[in-house]
């Protein structure tokens, strides 16, 4: 990607127009990287997922779903973490990059809450019998989900303006508050949804490998997410970069 | 449907809805990078006239 042109300005004719440092374009050497790792470990996901964590014995095959829907949900809690910091960084710094980074995060984190949503609803059918229950943790998904659907809609009807972006800043503070609350749903209230299985303690309840498996999906998600947020962020730097361009072409 | 048909419709959905998105991504880069190259022509085309004028100093 070129923005402005490198050749010398000859005498008579208009310099190229100055785009703010954030735009300029930058190297992906470290995009390919990342990418690459995030592929690598999504195979050694898929590997522990399948081969190396036992079968569950009350639950069976269907068990593996949690290899990806725990760390999907992980993932999502991460992105809307980012579009909530991102967001207070954009109402304090006035600095647009943040603004195009909370747009970002929250696409990515949309689309892997719809997936944790759909994985967890076919999760459901086979262990409870039923696609969907009203229960805290999948209610408060099924909000934190609409919030940022919102919040994306809002981002689509403003455009690039100044105060669409304010708004969805506000938006994204204040819809990171279901976040918490999403988390500690299940300690809260009686819910369906199984709690953290996960030894954090001293009381092991989940096998070495099944938590092993469990982390390598984090850590696979999580560079997938990270892979995907900076592709959606160049994606709406480019966007940005060219209606600036575009508007000084209109004024000069 | 039997256990084993929700855990592949399980992972085929987060694949192909993973791979999906990429590409839509991918295309969506296509579109703006040709948005790009319009708005660069479009200055070019502006600063032409320019170049022909004599510059004095």
């Amino acid at each position: 990607m070129q923005i402005a042109s490198s050749r010398p300005a000859q005498p008579g004719t208009a310099t190229p127009t100055p785009l703010p440092p954030w735009l300029m374009p930058v190297r992906r050497y470290g995009e390919y990287v990342l990418g690459a790792a995030a592929a690598l470990s999504i195979l050694a996901t898929i590997w522990a997922a399948f081969v190396y964590a036992p079968t569950d014995a009350l639950q069976g095959n269907v068990q593996r779903i949690e290899y990806f829907h725990v760390p999907m949900a992980w993932v999502a809690y991460l992105a809307f973490f980012v579009v909530f910091v991102a967001s207070i960084l954009y109402l304090w710094r006035k600095n647009a990059r943040w603004d195009v980074l909370a747009r970002a995060s929250a696409e990515v984190g949309t689309v892997f809450t719809t997936l944790v949503l759909i994985t967890g609803s076919l999760w459901g059918r086979t262990v409870w019998g039923t696609w969907w229950q009203w229960d805290a943790r999948m209610t408060t998904t099924l909000i934190l989900w609409f919030i940022y659907v919102g919040y994306l809609l809002l981002r689509s009807y403003t455009g690039l303006s100044e105060g669409g972006a304010r708004a969805a800043a506000v938006l994204g503070i204040i819809g990171f508050i279901d976040v918490p609350i999403n988390y500690l749903s299940v300690t809260w209230w009686r819910t369906l949804h199984p709690s953290y299985q996960v030894p954090l303690g001293s009381e092991a309840q989940a096998p070495a490998s099944v938590v092993l498996a469990l982390m390598l999906g984090l850590l696979a998600f999580t560079l997938l997410y990270a892979f995907l947020t900076v592709q959606v962020y160049r994606l709406n730097k480019i966007q940005r970069a060219a209606q600036v361009l575009r508007v000084r072409a209109e004024m000069e | 449907m039997n256990d084993n048909g929700f855990l592949i419709a399980a992972y085929l959905i987060v694949w192909l809805g993973l791979l999906g998105y990429l590409g839509w991504v991918t295309l969506r880069m296509r579109g703006v990078q040709a948005d790009l190259q319009a708005v660069r022509e479009l200055v070019e085309q502006r600063d032409q006239p320019n170049a022909s004028t004599p510059h004095h100093e």
